[in-house]
């Protein structure tokens, strides 16, 4: 009903727009169809993958295209739609007096479909109450059925006044609903180790407003903007209330969701033009974000962030320039709670401050080279206040040199090379090791870890003829995590926690034109990912044993395509062909290297059967056919096919059970009650489609 | 307190240096105009595409129609059409590889005064000599006179995202058999100004580079809360990486596993959290479905998150609040 008011509403101002217009403006546009007819094979998941930001399931679709534009020497109206009626529809209607102001209004929903067909024992899939008997059928094939799914609808508007220049004033405001069902999971019983795990459907019902205004002075020298945002974010639904399972303790039988929030922000930018080709630039920002939940009642959420900016830009001589910048950013937590009193109860609210100090120059040598070194040093503070100090983050501080070089010697070739390395140092303040031996508590975050990055790129773009452009690019990175923390556990010393990353990416592009009559393309990507990792097995695990292991994980991802436009009869019929494919290979390499710890990945588990060689396994091929005749200057049809497969395995989704009971009993340690999230994303999709548009 | 008092050293010294430098800046060109009905007789078809561009309006204050025309971005012609034509001769040619900054100079020298415009200067596309007819194309009147659409456009030098973009958990950016996207690299990035001094790349295990990208917000969170307010907070229990970067979890721009996360779970936990319990665990193909090892339920499925909800954060008080499994 919503849509269909406001489609109403937009067409309404359309038309009365267009009588004031039309007068004085040309007015032309276009409308068209294209009907689909989709043939999708695949389980209830295959079909939300193929549709995951689509609304073209099964069987015949007709999406409509239509566009009215009016422009005048004064003034301007564009109205704009896309697949009216359904779930991915868009509308906007764009106006305004040139040099004057410019006003929009538009409308637009995004779906997100995860996985259709999941199976749940609870009834009331949706809303804020999920019951169940206590003691829930095993039999999935009993369960109710619902579609993790969710949609976005998005209505706003705005104004830009510039007919006072060189003041301006710019608003604009939006409201999104969020509405549907995604993934959730709780351990039945909250106390540690949690027992068995429930997945279950989590309600979606989100609101969320942004109101902007922005008013400002734009004239050289100076420039001046003043911003203010409001935003509110609104959760119907604050709590998922469980009955009748899991029985552990009623008092837990919740899962909390979303607080609803309000962010307030203000903003100013300025830049100030300087003698020889400079100029400085600031930018200072206020925000405070309050939460309120309802089952938490004497929680006050507060977080406050201040930023600051200032840049200073130069370009005196031709060939030089140079920025130095430097950037605060704080996030201030000013919660409070009333409740709770137990050390290990009370909330940890965290606080960080960032500050960048960063030079870079830029340097033009005769023979169109272009180099420019830079270097930053950024210091990140983090408080984690009342947390256990072997749990606090450390303060980093990094130093960041790079170098990039541009040439552009040549008429037919571009090339640009750069390199980057980051020296990251950690400091833990609170206790002088980092790893506690007497109770195995790791304190090494990756990210925030001592590591040393070193990055290289090559970019090429290379055109020896006129009709050919070739680009090739190469990335290659690799992290050491050096100073990682050294465990000292019987009697052996090693490194634990990720040890190294690496990242190299190949990319390729080819465009060639054959005369007026055929347009060739295509492109070659590849990447591969890999993380070490040396693990200590605690004694506190599933079974007693203690010791090393390492696990390391590789992914290899590489994709290709080939098009080509064929003007069969130039100006009239043309073909549009084109292939995608992309496969990806996870791999995960795990070596034990004490024999006590074989007992808790399983009976029979020996280093050469322990390794799991798919992680995210997926290839998905796409050919498209279109063929494109242009009947009259108004009139263009199309018409063609598209195949589209995607197969996807993964280790924890292969064999997939709704109940798991793990060698015990499903409500054992170890068990999992799931709803298919995910599951049997592999599909296979045949369209046939044929449209018509119509110019005027 | 001593990199402070450097960096404070190094603006003053900056100052000095521009005080004191006497080389002058790019000379004013004198040379006659020759009118834009001149370059109709030659180039007629650019004449007609900037007819109907934005450009060529003169209720635009301070537009080309207002000033030289075609002469307001090439330069005055006369000299041009004296020696009989011919490309970059006695005009500014927007050519492949003239300089970038002095292309985007001529733009700049009439956008600067606007708020898209006014830091383009720190712009990282300006800073790598990018300049605007790389993107741009002043004649006609194509939406925001973009040469293609995003994300083609933006993909023609990033191919890496393009790259990206193909992988199978991803932003609505590069759809297939769409009428139109639903998301663009400028819904997050902007491409011609902006601060963004943030050292992104500094905080994200997958992306290279740590200069600023350009991003439309002062920090990272604040840029993912706009569409994802729900993940503001505050929450009473906090997950100090999802407060501090989401890309410390999640790639934005496309990933091969389930809600872009870097790497697969219980690997990316683990990364922080190798401590007793169930974390240390070894999780092996014996935690599959089908294997026979235990702690399966930490494995299948979803993970980390068939028990861990909350991960951006929790307002239940208490422990359950506090391993975010309420």
């Amino acid at each position: 009903m919503r849509s269909k008011a406001v489609i109403v509403g937009l067409l309404f101002s359309l038309a009365s727009f267009s009588a004031v217009y039309s007068e004085e403006g040309n007015l032309e546009g276009e409308i068209g169809a294209t009907g689909y007819y989709v043939d999708l094979k695949g389980e209830e998941g295959g079909k939300a993958k193929f549709t995951e930001y689509k609304d073209v399931e099964e069987h015949w679709r007709f999406l409509g295209k239509a566009g009215v534009e009016t422009d005048s020497e004064t003034r301007f109206l564009k109205f704009k739609a896309y697949d009216m009626g359904y779930d991915t529809q868009r509308y906007t209607v764009d106006g305004g007096q040139w040099g004057k102001f410019k006003a929009n209004v538009f409308y637009d929903e995004i779906p997100h479909n995860i996985t259709h067909g999941a199976r749940t024992f609870y009834s009331g899939a949706g809303g804020d109450t999920l019951a169940s008997p206590e003691n829930p059928s095993l039999n999935f094939n009993t369960w109710n059925t619902f579609d993790y799914s969710t949609e976005r609808r998005k209505l706003g508007g705005g104004m830009k006044l510039e007919t006072l220049k060189p003041f301006y004033f710019d608003a604009s405001y939006s409201r999104e609903e969020k509405k549907g069902i995604k993934p959730a999971g709780i351990a039945a019983n909250p106390a540690s180790p949690g027992t068995f795990a429930i997945e279950f459907p989590e309600p979606v019902d989100y609101t969320t407003s942004n109101l902007k205004l922005e008013g400002g002075y734009a004239k050289n020298p100076l420039f001046l903007s003043f911003n203010y945002l409001y935003s509110t974010f609104d959760n119907d639904i604050q709590t998922l209330r469980f009955v009748g399972f899991p029985a552990f303790d009623p008092e837990t039988n919740f899962l909390t969701l979303p607080p609803p929030n309000s962010h307030h922000k203000f903003a100013f930018k300025g830049a100030l033009k300087l003698p020889y080709n400079s100029k400085f630039s600031s930018n200072l920002a206020g925000g405070k974000t309050t939460s309120d939940h309802d089952f938490f009642q004497t929680f006050d959420g507060e977080v406050k962030t201040n930023n600051a900016d200032f840049v200073l830009t130069s370009n005196p001589v031709r060939f030089l320039d140079t920025k130095i910048y430097y950037k605060h950013y704080e996030r201030d937590n000013k919660s409070a709670q009333s409740l709770l009193a137990e050390p290990e109860d009370v909330p940890h609210f965290f606080d960080y401050k960032l500050d960048t100090f960063g030079i870079e120059a830029g340097f033009r040598f005769p023979g169109r080279l272009y180099l420019r070194p830079g270097y930053r040093h950024v210091k990140t503070e983090r408080e984690f206040v009342g947390v256990e100090p072997e749990k606090a983050l450390p303060f980093n501080k990094d130093n960041i040199y790079s170098l990039e070089l541009k040439w552009t010697g040549l008429d037919f070739l571009s090339a640009r090379v750069g390199y980057e390395r980051l020296d990251r140092e950690a400091d833990f303040r609170t206790f002088t090791s980092d790893f506690l031996a007497e109770t195995g508590e790791l304190a090494s975050p990756f990210i925030f870890s001592p590591q040393e990055r070193d990055t290289y790129k090559l970019l090429i773009d290379l055109y020896p003829v006129e009709q050919l452009s070739l680009g090739l690019g190469y990335k290659l990175k690799r992290t050491d995590y050096k100073d990682d923390i050294l465990a000292r556990i019987s009697g052996l010393d090693r490194l634990i926690g990720i040890t190294k990353d690496t990242r190299d990416e190949f990319s390729f592009s080819a465009d060639y034109n054959l005369g007026t009559a055929t347009r060739l393309f295509g492109y070659l990507d590849y990447e591969k990912l890999r993380f070490d990792h040396t693990h200590f097995k605690h004694a506190s695990g599933f079974s007693p044993g203690e010791g090393f292991w390492t696990e390391d994980q590789e992914e290899k991802t590489f994709a290709y395509g080939i098009g080509a436009d064929i003007y069969v009869i130039p100006n009239k019929l043309t073909f549009a062909v084109l292939y995608d494919y992309i496969k990806s290979d996870g791999f995960s390499d795990i070596t034990i290297f004490d024999a006590d710890v074989f007992p808790s990945a399983g009976p029979g588990a020996n280093n050469d059967n322990i390794d799991i060689s798919n992680l995210c396994d997926y290839t998905k091929r796409g050919f498209s056919f279109k063929a494109i005749y242009y009947a009259t200057r108004t009139v263009t049809l199309t018409g063609g096919y598209a195949y589209e497969r995607f197969n996807f395995s993964s280790a924890e989704l292969d064999d997939y059970q709704f109940v798991n009971p793990s060698g015990g009993p499903v409500t054992g340690t170890n068990g999992a009650f799931l709803t298919g999230a995910y599951k049997d994303q592999s599909y296979r999709a045949n369209i046939i489609f044929a449209g018509l548009t119509y110019k005027f | 307190m001593r990199r402070i008092i450097f960096f404070l050293s190094l603006l003053l010294l900056s100052g000095a240096f521009l005080l004191f430098l006497s080389l002058p800046g790019n000379t004013a060109e004198n040379r006659g105009y020759a009118g834009s009905e001149s370059c109709k007789d030659c180039h007629e078809d650019y004449d007609q595409s900037y007819r109907i561009s934005v450009h060529a309006k003169k209720a635009i204050p301070g537009a080309p129609a207002n000033r030289q025309e075609c002469e307001s971005c090439h330069g005055p012609g006369s000299q041009h059409v004296e020696e009989g034509g011919g490309r970059g001769i006695g005009v500014f040619a927007f050519t492949r590889n003239a300089e970038g900054r002095a292309k985007s100079g001529k733009c700049i020298s009439c956008h600067e005064e606007s708020k898209v415009l006014a830091f383009w200067n720190m712009n990282r596309h300006s800073t790598a000599d990018v300049s605007c007819d790389d993107c741009h194309s002043v004649h006609g009147r194509k939406e925001n006179l973009l040469k293609t659409e995003e994300p083609d456009l933006c993909f023609g030098c990033h191919r890496d995202i393009r790259f990206q973009t193909n992988k199978q958990s991803r932003h609505p950016v590069n759809e297939k058999m769409v009428t139109h996207q639903k998301l663009t690299c400028s819904s997050c990035h902007d491409t011609m100004g902006g601060f963004s001094t943030e050292p992104v790349g500094a905080f994200s295990i997958r992306t290279s580079f740590g200069t600023n990208k350009m991003i439309r917000a002062d920090a990272v969170n604040e840029l993912c809360f706009k569409c994802h307010a729900e993940k503001r907070g505050p929450f009473a229990w906090e997950h100090a990486p999802a407060a501090e970067n989401c890309l410390h979890c999640h790639e934005p721009h496309g990933s091969n596993h389930s809600n872009l996360l870097v790497t697969k779970q219980p690997l990316l936990c683990r990364n922080c959290h190798d401590i007793p319990l169930h974390p240390s665990q070894p999780y092996t193909s014996f935690q599959r479905f089908l294997g026979t090892g235990g702690g399966k339920n930490r494995f299948i499925g979803r993970s980390c998150l068939n028990c861990h909800q909350n991960i951006h954060g929790s307002n239940f008080p208490g422990e359950a609040g506090h391993v975010f499994v309420r």
